[in-house]
Formats: C-alpha cells, sequence, structure tokens
C-alpha cells in the first residue's frame, strides 16, 4: 500500500543497552531500530546438538515481546561469509548463521537483515530456503545491498578509463538479483539498497524502483549542513528518498551521529511532507490500497456485474465525459449530413417549383431528422444520460434504445425511463445486443465493452454480433481500439500471480497463464510501450478467395477476431524480464481518445487498472539484445483466449496458455 | 543460596526482568593487553553476552598487579560500548581506545591525582560501524584506525582531528592494520572483504591491493620490511612479500580462524591466538619456514583474544582471554 506517511527506523552500530536504545529512538518518533541479535564481535563456534552452558546473546527478555515483534529489526553478524571460497568457512560461517536464524525465529522479529557482499549466494539462498521451509512464523528477509561496487569503482577509476563507471553501479543489483531469483522471486525477501554519496544515471535508479526495495538506508555521511547546521540531503538524493518512499520503501538512517538523530528523521519528514503535489493524480488516490494487489478480469459477458461494480464505474469523472463529447460530435456530423441531402434536395425541387422559405427556424425544429442512438450494454444508464445530454448540447432530436442483457440492471433502467426520462424517447429493450432484430436501425451504436486490455472483455464479439442494428454508414462508439504490451521488470508482481489462488486451487501454472488487473507500482518498464491488436467498428466483412464478403446466416458480414501479433524490443540495460505490462486505447469518434497507455493515459480517468500478463520462466535479459514477443487472440465457438510465447536470443518460454488451458473468455 | 523476602508473582517474571537490573553490571570478556615500556599494562575489555553490552579498560602498574586485581574496577575507564582495541600513547597515563560505538577516545591520568581517575580528554565518533583496530604512524601524534565500516582514518590525536579518511577503504569490516617497520606513512590493512591492502598516508588511493584471499583476512603483522604475515578465517597463517605479492606463502593451518598475531621487538617469533583456547609461538626463519616453539591448550578456560609480550623477559608472553584470566607463559626457545 502507498505511503501516506514515511516510516523511519534508526540503525544502531551497537546497541550497549537495548531498551536505552528503544526508547531513545522512539522518544524520537523512529518507527523501529536496526540491531545486531549477537554482539558482532562474539565469535563462537556452534555445533549442532551439543549443549553449551551460558548464552550466546542477551537474554530476550529485556524487551516486551511485542517491542521484539513490531519495534526491532534484527541483524545477522557482519563477519558471517556462507559463500566464502574456503569451504571451512562457509560451513563455520553456516552454522553460526543457523544459529542466528533460529534466534531470529524465536524472538519473532518482523524482519531479519543481512547484507550481500557479491554475486555468489547459492549457499545463503539455500540456508534461507531452508530457515522459510521451517519456519511457521514469518520474518522477512532484507538483503541490505549497496548502491555501488566501491570496489570495481575504485580499479575503474585507477585504470583511468574515462569511460562510464555504469558497471559498478549495475554490479550491485547483480548481486541482489541474482539472489533473489536464487529464492525464486519470493515475495519474504526484500531488499535494502543503501544510499551512496553519488547517486548513477536515472535510468538505473529507475530499475531500482522496480525491485521490491523494502528499506533504503540513509547512511549519516551523505547529509550535509545547511547555513543554520541541520543534517540535509542534496537535491538528488531527496527525489530519491521521495520516489523509494512513494515505492513503500521504509528509511533507515545509519551510521556515526553527525547531528542530532533527532534532526535526521525530522529532516526526512519535511522532506516527506513538502514533496511535489501528493495528491494531484485522481487515479492515485483512488488506487490507493491497491498498489500491485492483483486482480482476475472481469467478464461482463459472461457473468452478470452486481450493482456495486456499476457503481464504482459510474464514478469516473473522465470516461463518461468524454463519451459525451463524441456522441455530440457524432451527432453534429450526422446532422451536417442529414442537411447536406437535405439541401441537395431543396436545390433538386427549387428547379422545379418557385422558390419558398426554408430553413426557418421552428419549422426546421419541428421537422428536424430524429437519429437513433443504441445504447448497447447500457448498464445502469450513464451513456443513456451521457446521450441525452449531447442530444440537448447540439439540439438535436435523439431516439435512445438501451440494450442490457442483465435483468437486474434492466429494472434499473427501467425506473429511469419511467420516472426521470419519461418526456424523452428512451426504450429499454432487454436482452443479448448479438441475438436482437430491432427496427429502427441506429444512426449511432454506443457501446463500453472495453477490458484493460482493450478486447479482453469481447467487444469485438458483442459488437460484431451487434453489427445488423446499425444503419449501413452509422457510427460506432467506439469506433477503433488497440491493445498495448510493454515488457516489464517486476519481482513482486510475479511472485504475487505465482502465489494467488484462483478459486479453490492453487496452481502455478494456471496463474502464470492468465492476465491480471492491477495497479502497478513496484515495477520497471524493460523496454517502450508497443502496439499488438487493432479492431474497428463497424467492421468490414472477410472475403473469400473470390475477392466476395461472407455473410452469416443473418446476412451480416462474416468477421474473423482471431490476431496475431510479433513485436520485438532492443534491451537498454541489464535486467530480469517477468511478464508484460497490458493497456489500451481507444478512439470513441471523430479525436476524441480514452486511453490507459502511459504515455497518453487520460488524465483522471480511473475506470481502467492496467493488465499484468506474467510469463512463466522470468527471463535474464542483457543489455543490447532483443526481446521477442507474439501473442495469439484465438476464437473458438465458445470463448475466446490469447496464447503467448517470447523469446530472447535462444531462449525461449514455453508456449502460455495453449489452447486457453489456463484463462479464457466466455462468448 | 539465602531466602529472599521478595516474593516476586511467578506470572510477572519477565517483567522483573525487565526492570530490575542489580546484578547485570558484569564486563567480563577480555579484549586486548598492551603492555608500556615501564611495565604498565593496559587491559581491554568488553561484554558481548549480557544485558548491557558495555566495556571498559584498565591500566596497571604491572602484570602482576593486573592478574590480581583484574576483578576490580573502581579505577577502570568505563565505556558505554564494548572495546575492540587500545594502546598507550607515550606515558602510561594516557590511553587510546575504539570503542563499538565507532567512537575513538583518548583518556588520561596525572600522576597528581591520588586517585588515579581517569578522564576523557577527548572522543570523536566519526566511524560508522564498531572502531576494531589501532595503529600508530607517528607516537603521541598520528594514529590510524580502522573500522567495521570500511574506513580508515588517521588521526592527529592531540587535536582530535581527522586528518585523513579513506573511505570505502574496504566493502567489509576491517579488522586489522599494521605499520611497516620504521615508517610513519605506509601501512597495511586486512579486511573480512578478503583482501589486504597497503597504504601511504601521502596519498588518497591505495597503493597497492595486496593480498586477495579465499576468505576474510582476520589479522595482520609485518615481521621485517618487506614481509607480512597475516591469518584468516580458515585458520590459515600466510606469508607474503610486498615485493613479490603474486606469492603468497602458506605457512601452516590452525583448527579456527586466526584472531590475532603480535611478534616479538627483535626477533622471527610471533605469537598467535585463534578463535579457540590455544596460545601458539611460532617461530619464522629467514627462508619463510615455521617452526611451533610453544603450544598451549590448557591455561584459558575461553577464547584466547590479546597477547603481549613482556618488556623485561624476552621470552615472557603474556596473554588473556574471554575467560577473564591473564595468563603468563615462559616459552622456550634455542
Amino acid at each position: 500500500m502507498s505511503q501516506l506517511e514515511i516510516s523511519c527506523g534508526l540503525d544502531y552500530i551497537t546497541t550497549p543497552d537495548l531498551q536505552a536504545c528503544l526508547t531513545e529512538a522512539l522518544h524520537c518518533n523512529y518507527s523501529f531500530i536496526v540491531s545486531p541479535i549477537v554482539h558482532p564481535r562474539f565469535r563462537r563456534q556452534y555445533v549442532t546438538n551439543v549443549g553449551k552452558t551460558g548464552g550466546f546473546t542477551r537474554s530476550d527478555m529485556v524487551l516486551s515481546p511485542q517491542d521484539w515483534t513490531t519495534r526491532l529489526v534484527g541483524k545477522l553478524s557482519p563477519y558471517l561469509n556462507v559463500d566464502s571460497a574456503s569451504s571451512t568457512v562457509r560451513q563455520r560461517h553456516e552454522d553460526c548463521m543457523n544459529e542466528e536464524l533460529s534466534y531470529c525465529r524465536g524472538l519473532g522479529v518482523p524482519a531479519i537483515m543481512l547484507t550481500l557482499h557479491g554475486r555468489d549466494t547459492n549457499n545463503l539462498a539455500r540456508i534461507l530456503q531452508t530457515y522459510y521451509e521451517t519456519s511457521h512464523h514469518i520474518s522477512l528477509i532484507w538483503a541490505r545491498v549497496p548502491m555501488v561496487c566501491n570496489k570495481m569503482l575504485r580499479d575503474h577509476v585507477d585504470h583511468e578509463d574515462n569511460g562510464d563507471s555504469e558497471e559498478s553501479w549495475n554490479e550491485t543489483w547483480f548481486w541482489w538479483s541474482k539472489f533473489h531469483e536464487r529464492l525464486e522471486w519470493d515475495k519474504r525477501v526484500g531488499v535494502v539498497l543503501e544510499l551512496s554519496a553519488d547517486l548513477p544515471s536515472e535510468d538505473l535508479l529507475k530499475r531500482w524502483l522496480g525491485e521490491p526495495v523494502k528499506a533504503i538506508i540513509v547512511p549519516t555521511s551523505i547529509f550535509h549542513n545547511n547555513k543554520k547546521g541541520y543534517p540535509v540531503l542534496s537535491r538528488a538524493h531527496q527525489q530519491l528518498v521521495v520516489n523509494m518512499v512513494e515505492h513503500e520503501a521504509q528509511v533507515i538512517v545509519s551510521g556515526a551521529r553527525r547531528s542530532n538523530i533527532e534532526f535526521y528523521l525530522q529532516y526526512l519528514y519535511r522532506l516527506w511532507k513538502r514533496r511535489p503535489n501528493p495528491a494531484d493524480d485522481p487515479m492515485l488516490s483512488y488506487a490507493r490500497g491497491w498498489e500491485d494487489y492483483l486482480q482476475t478480469p472481469l467478464q461482463p459477458l459472461a457473468d452478470n456485474l452486481d450493482t456495486h461494480t456499476y457503481n464504482v464505474f459510474e464514478k469516473d469523472p473522465v470516461k463518461y465525459d468524454q463519451y459525451q463529447k463524441a456522441i455530440a460530435l457524432a451527432l453534429t456530423d450526422l446532422q451536417k449530413l442529414d442537411t447536406q441531402v437535405h439541401n441537395k434536395d431543396a436545390s433538386i425541387l427549387d428547379a422545379m417549383v418557385e422558390k419558398k422559405e426554408s430553413g426557418q427556424g421552428d419549422s426546421d425544429n419541428n421537422n428536424k431528422k430524429v437519429f437513433t442512438v443504441m445504447v448497447l450494454g447500457a448498464g445502469r444508464g450513464p451513456l443513456v444520460r451521457a446521450t441525452l445530454n449531447a442530444a440537448d448540447i447540439t439540439n438535436s432530436k435523439v431516439k435512445v434504445i438501451a440494450v442490457e442483457k442483465n435483468p437486474c440492471a434492466v429494472v434499473v433502467l427501467a425506473a429511469q425511463v419511467r420516472e426521470v426520462w419519461r418526456d424523452r424517447d428512451v426504450v429499454v429493450v432487454p436482452g443479448d445486443m448479438r441475438q436482437l432484430n430491432l427496427t429502427p436501425k441506429a444512426d449511432i451504436i454506443v457501446s463500453e465493452l472495453l477490458g484493460s486490455w482493450g478486447d479482453n472483455e469481447l467487444s469485438p464479439e458483442c459488437l460484431d454480433g451487434a453489427a445488423g442494428l446499425l444503419k449501413p454508414g452509422g457510427i460506432s462508439i467506439p469506433c477503433k481500439y488497440k491493445s498495448y504490451v510493454a515488457p516489464i521488470s517486476s519481482p513482486r508482481l510475479w511472485a504475487a500471480a505465482k502465489a494467488a489462488s484462483t478459486g479453490t486451487v492453487t496452481s502455478k501454472d494456471k496463474n502464470l497463464e492468465t492476465l491480471w488487473v492491477v495497479y502497478m507500482q513496484n515495477k520497471h518498464d524493460i523496454a517502450e510501450t508497443k502496439e499488438v491488436f487493432t479492431f474497428e467498428h463497424p467492421v468490414k466483412g472477410i472475403v473469400d478467395h473470390n475477392g466476395q464478403e461472407i455473410s452469416d446466416y443473418r446476412g451480416l458480414p462474416l468477421t474473423d477476431n482471431r490476431r496475431s501479433a510479433t513485436i520485438s524490443w532492443e534491451v537498454k540495460q541489464d535486467n530480469v524480464m517477468h511478464g508484460f505490462g497490458g493497456y489500451f486505447d481507444c478512439l470513441l469518434y471523430g479525436n476524441d481518445i480514452i486511453s490507459i497507455v502511459p504515455s497518453t493515459h487520460s488524465p483522471g480517468m480511473i475506470s481502467w487498472f492496467p493488465v499484468f500478463i506474467p510469463i512463466k520462466t522470468p527471463l535474464r535479459v542483457e543489455k543490447g539484445q532483443v526481446i521477442t514477443a507474439t501473442f495469439w487472440r484465438c476464437v473458438d465457438s465458445r470463448r475466446v483466449w490469447y496464447e503467448w510465447i517470447v523469446e530472447v536470443g535462444d531462449r525461449t518460454t514455453p508456449l502460455h496458455n495453449s489452447n486457453g488451458r489456463s484463462s479464457e473468455m466466455l462468448l | 543460596m539465602e531466602n529472599s523476602n521478595k516474593i516476586v508473582p511467578p506470572h510477572l517474571n519477565a517483567e522483573v526482568y525487565r526492570t530490575d537490573t542489580t546484578g547485570t553490571s558484569t564486563i567480563s570478556y577480555l579484549d586486548y593487553i598492551q603492555i608500556h615500556e615501564d611495565s604498565s599494562v593496559l587491559v581491554g575489555r568488553s561484554e558481548l553476552t549480557g544485558r548491557y553490552w558495555n566495556g571498559g579498560a584498565s591500566v596497571y602498574k604491572t602484570i602482576e598487579e593486573g592478574q590480581k586485581c583484574l576483578s576490580e574496577t573502581k579505577n577502570s575507564i568505563y565505556l558505554t560500548s564494548g572495546t575492540a582495541d587500545g594502546c598507550f600513547i607515550g606515558n602510561s597515563g594516557k590511553v587510546l581506545l575504539c570503542e563499538d560505538s565507532g567512537a575513538v577516545s583518548v583518556w588520561s591520568t596525572s600522576s597528581e591525582d591520588a586517585w588515579k581517575f581517569w578522564n576523557e580528554d577527548v572522543s570523536a565518533a566519526e566511524h560508522d560501524d564498531a572502531a576494531l583496530a589501532i595503529g600508530c604512524l607517528v607516537p603521541e601524534k598520528e594514529y590510524i584506525t580502522v573500522g567495521g565500516d570500511g574506513n580508515i582514518k588517521i588521526w592527529d590525536i592531540n587535536e582530535m582531528l581527522c586528518i585523513r579518511n579513506y573511505n570505502a577503504a574496504h566493502s567489509m569490516p576491517i579488522c586489522s592494520v599494521s605499520v611497516k617497520f620504521n615508517s610513519n606513512n605506509n601501512f597495511a590493512t586486512a579486511s573480512l572483504d578478503e583482501s589486504i591492502t597497503l597504504w601511504d598516508e601521502n596519498v588518497s588511493k591505495p597503493v597497492l591491493d595486496l593480498v586477495q584471499n579465499n576468505c576474510g583476512v582476520r589479522c595482520l603483522q609485518w615481521i621485517d620490511d618487506n614481509k607480512l604475515v597475516f591469518g584468516d578465517e580458515a585458520g590459515v597463517l600466510s606469508l607474503v612479500d610486498a615485493r613479490n605479492p603474486q606469492n603468497t606463502t602458506k605457512l601452516m593451518e590452525f583448527p579456527a580462524a586466526v584472531h590475532k598475531l603480535v611478534t616479538h621487538k627483535e626477533s622471527h617469533k610471533m605469537g598467535i591466538c585463534c578463535d579457540n583456547k590455544i596460545v601458539s609461538v611460532c617461530s619464522i626463519s629467514e627462508d619463510d619456514k615455521i617452526k611451533v616453539v610453544y603450544h598451549d591448550r590448557h591455561m584459558h578456560k575461553n577464547y584466547v583474544r590479546g597477547m603481549a609480550w613482556d618488556v623485561k623477559e624476552d621470552n615472557v608472553l603474556h596473554t588473556l582471554g574471554w575467560d577473564g584470566e591473564i595468563q603468563t607463559h615462559n616459552i622456550v626457545w634455542d
């Protein structure tokens, strides 16, 4: 959940008096402390199953149980290196680490902090996996990683090679990423990023934002004193801290006390408070609490929506406004067309008979053409209302036919027709738009059948089935929509998808072959967003080998809504791909667009969260490599589904969702 | 045990423990020993497993006094955190102490003071983790401290001014520092990041990454102008010649990580202690051959942590450890 408040902890170099340290930190308004579990200099030999007199650390009774479980992050001893090249050391340190881990398990600390020092973390990951296997109480593992590998940076400078030092900044990301990969991107394992005095490029920082950064360590050494003598951060660090906290990171102040520890906290609070425009975007406040929370996409065609869902979607301040504008524009265009036809007729008449006054106000009004607007899938009527408004605005006459298949919504619509729209021409038609045959035919059909990935709520199938309701040359609002994807890195979303339980069964394969609707926050775009599928309405029928349009039994053009698209991206920096972010945009009419594509997102529109499309095995990608993905939209007589496959270099994922075995949309 | 007239309701056992701190002022782990030319003995101690992880240091007139009065702490220096290393500054009335809190402090007592109280003259808390070891560049003036933060700091201890700071000199705790013989600016550091690095006080960058070991290096000592002996986490004692750093010679292997080395001032003899109870003395010949000349595994009851050669008796080594004892070893060598 996105933070409304900043949460700060204080890292103690040593906690001579644990009670006093905790009291001091809480007194200064820190939320928690980080403390060694065992004295960092207390070397010992741990022999399994051999009892020893005398404890290896202080009694846990110095603190109350609540303090242990809510206020204290335990640090493992800094010397432990369970991946040492020396097998002797590996074994000794493994024993000590297990002793400390099992002590932490007994304490029930919320998080255990350890430090990564390199890419070799096989044994560490193995030990932690065993720890999780054997623990009931779940402590998070916080892996502390420096932002830069100083050794590489120093060697780099030594060689006086003036090229970029990017490698040194890339390196520590690898330490973390490899470690997390070995733990199968476990969501209980997060990274604690230690900020450095210098900061890397924007791209590298952004990549960290895609990682589950549980906390950032702000060393007191990177603060400098302002004119009044208070510790402050550079502008770049300020921005980074705010970005990280917005991504749910906590902040840990660490290092020598170069100033009063209260000042650091006060500064961080102030920094957070005066961050630029925290609540300007309605989407941000709307989505609060839903960040990275996976939801199964709705299937409004197969299932009837409940009134609460309608209620939520009707609250969008932007979407219906756009629809109203589009309908108004369509009505205006139709009026113009009508006047042209009318004028043409009139000019023929002029040649034959004496000219009569035409175009008089009231007579025009009376003779004005009535346009039939069908709202397909009217729900509880927001688009009916938008149509009536559009008619009023453009001073045109409309007959509104509201088609709705959901009996509950029909009740609501009928009530409005009776009570609110009694002097307007509104007719409610219950039934499935694909099976109705109505007269008069519509000049305009209006629908809102799009899902987060555009066509994934079967808008193409519905509208094609309703094509018979539209006059030839009539207007469909929307008239065109496209789906988009971008390859993303997000251990968090991937782990959540893997673990999500759908209904009663939990199946990794199923979950990773499904689209998830989610307000994605903890992710990083590996490359730009690109188009996948396009649909247009009204659509031309498919053409046979004789060049003839094929019609179905009702005389409607036969359409083909199967699609396939292959898309490639070049990787800009080393990363791990966990899946795709999926979006859509939609041309309603004219230039009137609604979009959830990040670069063109309709400001303030909250109706759609994007989709996350996972891949079963995350792929490590290197700078310069090409990711190639193919998506298929498959259709049979009773359902629609997507399949996808990804290739990077000579590696290929399995085909996802073959024959719709894990996810499908029912027709 | 006597009966107590204080009845604690059993269900409040934990709460009483939390608030009853009467029996808790122990500082039982001895960490280091240094002997001044005037025979005074500096002993540093820490509490590592008790309720309070504090520390202290005491100066005794002689080893014998130290051994006798070890448990009396009334004239000692009291530190709020443990201490991993310390040394005399010039006379035996002035000491420099490392603290686990990252502070480095100078303490003194004046001979006029009949009570022999120690006062903290000056202190600087600039290390971002525990200060772990001290080296002396210029006696009574310039000292090096290394820390768990991987930083090396050179201090003008008269002003307590950090005159050079090697930030992130190592990527893991630096356990040991050793100043080259007859030098006022060259020294070597050993770190758990598995490397040994040479430094020159006048240069802001490392002079040379001397050794890349296969596990953390715990301690090192110059044995002459060019050769360094170092011990590591695996218990291996090795020798490297700074003129030819490609070749390190493995001298011998101990059953536990090598904790500390102390060279005898006039010979290639070296006291060695590990993460165990054993005290060893070895002699290293000109051609880099090592011979164990003394071995004791019984005098200490817990890990041996500190060693110092006697200033008068050439073949006497004093050791102390986490058993809270100071022991004296008479070494017989040819």
